[in-house]
């Protein structure tokens, strides 16, 4: 237990990231960003090895012990992946076309289920949502053939459809978003409801905004894994003009199990890029002053 | 639809069609030569499509391919579609070859996928189009292993023979003073890979699989394919040999090689002179031949395998495979017949550069050699040398046609000697091991 | 606990007063109209494929034959993987293996979201570095961490043998390590994902009982264990959840890394699954295991339901 009400005086309450720290919580603080710059060196060394080895020649990639600083840097993988015979553009368009399909698209059919299963009320609505999360158990792999006969069916085969569809109604989004409207306090919408706001007012007019740091992770999240999906696209798609990126990288590979380690890794660092850029944008929801004087009490 | 109709049965009615008509345009009178000339279908208004499915790059052979024989069949055009050759890309051939995507020609590596893919009525049955083609059907009764088939019919064609040789360091063999003679037995090499130690290069990646080159094909099984074979003392003498020639340092460890995942990569290992002598096959001259991204200052050395001394006949583990195959519901049968022999043919020498020999007979050693090994093979090769290996007429390859459980037994080989290698279990261990969950998944797999 | 709930109760006694003022219920269609889109294609795009993989793990089907190649055997691949010894060993490797990784990333998740919640500089470039191992390419993960368990030249090995280990472990490499390596890579990768949820739910806490609890005189922990920890068991349950069925599904890198081994000692049930379906062609025999994995888990998660019904926190 802290000392009691004379150490009270030095606090000025504002924002949190605005408040006047006392000396003990500087340190504390201090300590702490050393603590993780310091962690933040082992999780860049995936990213550094990428870079690293996209800059060598494919014999220097796995010398022991490993050369950090390239030599000779050798910029040819650069090179032959934007320019070779394989179209990196052409891979990182449809990569984008599908991410953001699905994301726009999840966003919205998750977010609905997410409010019906957390404010409304309907009967088996419990049931439901426990036998919607317990479809996640199920390794994917297990739906891949039997999709594929769907798709076929449906004339989905070897198009982009086959790989944003299955991606805009997911079990996962919907999970993730309940959770979050949860914690979004009952009153605000019974006030709403006494005041005769239909659901789909209370749904776009209230939940949806204080959410947004919730519907931005689910954003980065969907992004991400529509992005590095690999098997999936793998089997829905045959024509190399559809591929996304991680297929296209797989033509780096040769039929007996090896692979460009630095060709694919130019390749990698290069698709790296949008998905940096869509970080950071979506960063902005967790950095912003939220203004929330009237709403939380 | 037909497509869908499957199972075992001898010919189908697109199959009997297609003999018939094979058989007329035979008997009027076209010359079956080894170069094919467009004017057999020139009944076709339009030009036949073909979709001509493999795991090679474009690159590497299937692109100049195609391109090759589309010049010189303007009414057969043929297009390629490259799979990922391992598990998901598999997946991917054969949803994609039951569920009706319209694929001709497919290229299969491995014989326990093919044998599966027969089995589930995949492959189509080759045997009539092959006894219309003499130069075919003579090469394959020669070397009967060069064709993948049952009772029931020949199912595939091989391409490529691997043989397996040793690439040796030649830097690191004079500076040892070693010397290999012609006949070398697997004493030797043993004895010879010690010398070639030294405190940052191995003498050898590994033994060859000395188990095979006792036993040949379908060492894995006895006779009648119901019990596994690993009782046999070959299988221990190989793998006593590799454990103790790493524990005495003369082989590369196999820790270093499960750690760092070496097993695909062991170019690395060869052209950064961590080893010197290296037994593998000759797609790896692929690497050796990349003076960019592998630029190495050694000559490299082609030798024999080591004998393993009382064997009798000895025989080389390397394979024919890079099985060329028909899918049953073409539609275009003849003409893919026509692409698959080309392929088989006169269009092997387009893979050249990716280190495959052909298996057919017709090309010539010098464009073989010249393709092999690359422009100005002096700097890389001891030309000689590995002229007289490659083509040394006395080696019997191996061709797995029993594949009971092969996948099941491939997988449990492969982990148990690896806790052995890496000195986890003894030889005694190891061997039981095998053998019972071998005889299990033989049983399993019968039922 | 139970003092410190009522803490927060008692701080939001005049929330309670208010929620009296009963307000009408939406009707029941409204709910099921919300769900509908979602339903849909999920019935479509999920629910039927997996329909379809129950129905084959009653049966023998190889794939490649086709739909008429399908064997209908009952209950045979049942009773078939309870006997086989190798589906129990990949059974108990995987609830090791998510039942260490999941508990240890969601709470480094926990730890790291608070402090890049806090005033530490550069720490949006900080999130971001946290999240790499998440966005990397899977290629690139493997290759850096088979660089750092290198027995020889791994910065691991050469830290621990400098401190005076002798024989530090061939981490992959050795049966007996293989699996702990896949377990700390494991919380590695997934602490910046878990780290990133927290953090969306952290701006949620309300800042006016931080306040509040300060003026009482509550330490930080305090603080921490009274006001912000409730408001995070909703996203903790979600990750735990998420967590472990994500952990038991994990087969890429085991993939890419060990492919199963050393002889079997990374072959999680995930792992065998896809062996048995995509290699040995058995793939009802591999339905199956999926469906009896899907059990276990889903008894498992019902239990965290139960748990989560009391203990979770919700606005």
């Amino acid at each position: 237990m802290a000392a009691r009400a004379p150490g009270a005086s030095r606090f000025r309450f504002r924002l949190r990231s605005e408040r006047v720290l006392s000396r003990e919580e500087r340190i504390r603080w201090t300590i702490v960003s050393i603590v993780m710059w310091a962690v933040a060196i082992l999780f860049l060394m995936p990213f550094v090895w990428m870079v690293v080895s996209s800059l060598k020649r494919e014999i220097d990639v796995f010398r022991l012990p490993v050369q950090w600083i390239p030599d000779p840097l050798t910029w040819s993988n650069y090179v032959e992946v934007w320019t070779g015979r394989y179209p990196l553009t052409k891979y990182i368009g449809n990569s984008l076309i599908v991410a953001i399909a699905r994301v726009v698209g999840e966003l919205f059919t998750a977010s609905l289920a997410a409010y019906a299963f957390s404010r409304l009320k309907f009967r088996g609505r419990d049931i439901i949502f426990i036998l919607y999360v317990s479809t996640l158990i199920i390794p994917h792999q297990m739906l891949l053939v039997p999709r594929f006969i769907l798709y076929r069916q449906l004339g989905i085969y070897d198009t982009l459809w086959a790989l944003i569809l299955p991606g805009i109604f997911t079990v996962f989004g919907t999970f993730l978003l309940r959770q979050f409207f949860l914690t979004i306090p009952q009153d605000l919408t019974d006030a709403a409801r006494v005041d005769g706001a239909s659901e789909l007012q209370i749904y776009w007019r209230i939940i949806l905004p204080l959410s947004k740091p919730a519907l931005a992770s689910l954003a980065i999240l969907a992004f991400v894994w529509s992005w590095n999906d690999y098997e999936t696209p793998l089997v829905m798609l045959t024509s190399e003009d559809k591929f996304t990126i991680p297929l296209g990288l797989t033509r780096y590979f040769d039929e007996s199990g090896g692979f460009s380690a630095a060709l694919i890794s130019a390749g990698a660092v290069s698709s790296l890029i949008p998905i940096f850029i869509v970080f950071l944008a979506l960063q902005r929801q967790f950095i912003q002053a939220l203004t929330r004087s009237g709403l939380k009490g | 639809m037909a497509e869908h109709s499957r199972g075992n049965r001898r010919y189908t009615r697109r199959e009997t069609l297609g003999m018939a008509a094979a058989a007329s345009i035979a008997a009027t009178g076209v010359a079956a030569s080894t170069t094919y000339a467009a004017p057999m279908l020139n009944f076709r208004q339009d030009p036949v499509t073909l979709e001509f499915w493999g795991g090679e790059p474009e690159e590497s052979g299937p692109g100049a391919l195609v391109e090759a024989f589309n010049e010189s069949h303007p009414d057969i055009q043929v297009t390629y579609t490259r799979y990922v050759n391992d598990d998901t890309g598999n997946t991917q051939l054969d949803t994609a070859l039951q569920g009706g995507t319209p694929i001709d020609v497919v290229q299969m590596y491995g014989n326990p996928r093919l044998a599966q893919r027969i089995q589930a009525g995949a492959v189509a049955d080759l045997s009539a189009y092959i006894e219309q083609e003499q130069p075919i059907a003579d090469w394959l009764a020669d070397e009967p292993e060069a064709a993948f088939g049952n009772d029931t019919g020949t199912y595939a064609i091989a391409c490529v023979r691997e043989p397996v040789v040793i690439f040796a360091n030649q830097t690191l063999l004079d500076n040892a003073g070693v010397t290999v003679s012609e006949n070398w037995t697997t004493d030797d090499f043993v004895a010879l890979s010690a010398e070639l130690s030294g405190d940052f290069a191995y003498g050898a990646y590994a033994p060859p699989d000395i188990a095979r080159q006792i036993l040949g094909s379908n060492s894995w099984y006895k006779e009648g394919a119901t019990e596994s074979n690993f009782d046999d003392p070959a299988f221990r003498q190989s793998w006593e040999t590799h454990r103790t020639m790493i524990e005495e340092g003369s082989s590369f460890p196999w820790t270093d090689v499960l750690a760092r995942n070496l097993r695909v990569y062991q170019q690395n290992l060869y052209l950064t002179e961590q080893i010197a002598f290296w037994p593998t096959a000759f797609w790896v001259m692929r690497y050796i031949n990349d003076e960019e991204e592998f630029p190495h200052d050694f000559i490299t050395t082609t030798l024999p395998l080591p004998v393993p001394p009382d064997a009798d006949p000895v025989y080389n583990p390397g394979i024919t495979g890079n099985w060329i195959t028909m899918n049953p519901s073409s539609e275009k049968q003849d003409a893919a017949w026509e692409f698959m022999k080309f392929r088989i043919t006169d269009g092997a020498q387009y893979y050249l550069a990716a280190g495959k020999q052909p298996a057919f007979p017709g090309t010539d050693q010098a464009t073989v050699a010249a393709g092999l090994m690359g422009e100005n093979p002096e700097e890389r090769y001891d030309v000689e040398a590995f002229e007289r290996v490659a083509f040394d007429p006395n080696v019997i390859l191996t061709s797995d046609t029993v594949l009971v459980a092969g996948a099941e037994i491939q997988q449990i080989v492969q982990q148990t000697t690896d806790r052995y290698l890496i000195g986890e279990i003894d030889i005694d261990q190891c061997v039981t091991e095998i053998k019972t969950q071998a005889d299990e998944a033989i049983a399993a797999a019968g039922a | 606990m139970a003092d410190s709930r009522a803490w927060t109760l008692a701080r939001l006694g005049n929330r309670e007063r208010r929620r009296r003022r009963r307000s009408p219920e939406p009707a029941s269609w409204i709910g099921w109209a919300f769900i509908a889109p979602n339903l849909i294609g999920f019935a479509v795009f999920t629910f039927f494929p997996l329909v379809f993989s129950l129905a084959i793990s009653f049966a023998e089907w190889d794939v490649i034959s086709g739909l008429d190649g399908i064997r209908w055997v009952g209950l045979d691949n049942f009773r078939n993987l309870l006997r086989a010894d190798d589906f129990w060993s990949s059974g108990g490797r995987t609830l090791i293996y998510a039942g260490a990784s999941v508990p240890l990333t969601t709470a480094l998740g926990m730890l790291v979201a608070l402090a890049l919640n806090g005033p530490v500089p550069g720490r949006s470039l900080l999130r971001l570095i946290f999240f790499i191992p998440f966005i990397a390419n899977s290629v690139a993960i493997a290759a850096t961490w088979i660089l750092l368990y290198d027995p020889r030249y791994g910065p691991i090995n050469r830290f621990l043998m400098s401190i005076g280990i002798d024989d530090p472990p061939v981490w992959l490499a050795s049966s007996d390590w293989a699996l702990t390596a896949l377990i700390i890579m494991a919380v590695w990768s997934g602490a910046g994902y878990a780290a990133v949820i927290y953090l969306a739910a952290l701006q949620d806490v309300p800042q006016d009982l931080h306040e509040a609890a300060a003026l009482d005189g509550a330490g930080t922990f305090e603080r921490f264990k009274v006001v912000t920890f409730p408001f995070l068991t909703p996203t903790s349950f979600f990750l735990l959840v998420t967590g472990f069925i994500g952990a038991s599904q994990s087969f890429g890198m085991i993939n890419l890394m060990t492919q199963g081994g050393p002889g079997e000692a990374t072959t999680v049930l995930s792992y065998y699954v896809y062996l048995n379906g995509f290699r040995f062609y058995q793939f009802g025999y591999a339905s199956a295991v999926a469906w009896v994995m899907f059990l276990v888990i889903l008894l498992l998660t019902m239990v965290l339901w139960r748990v989560q019904r009391r203990g979770v926190f919700y606005g």
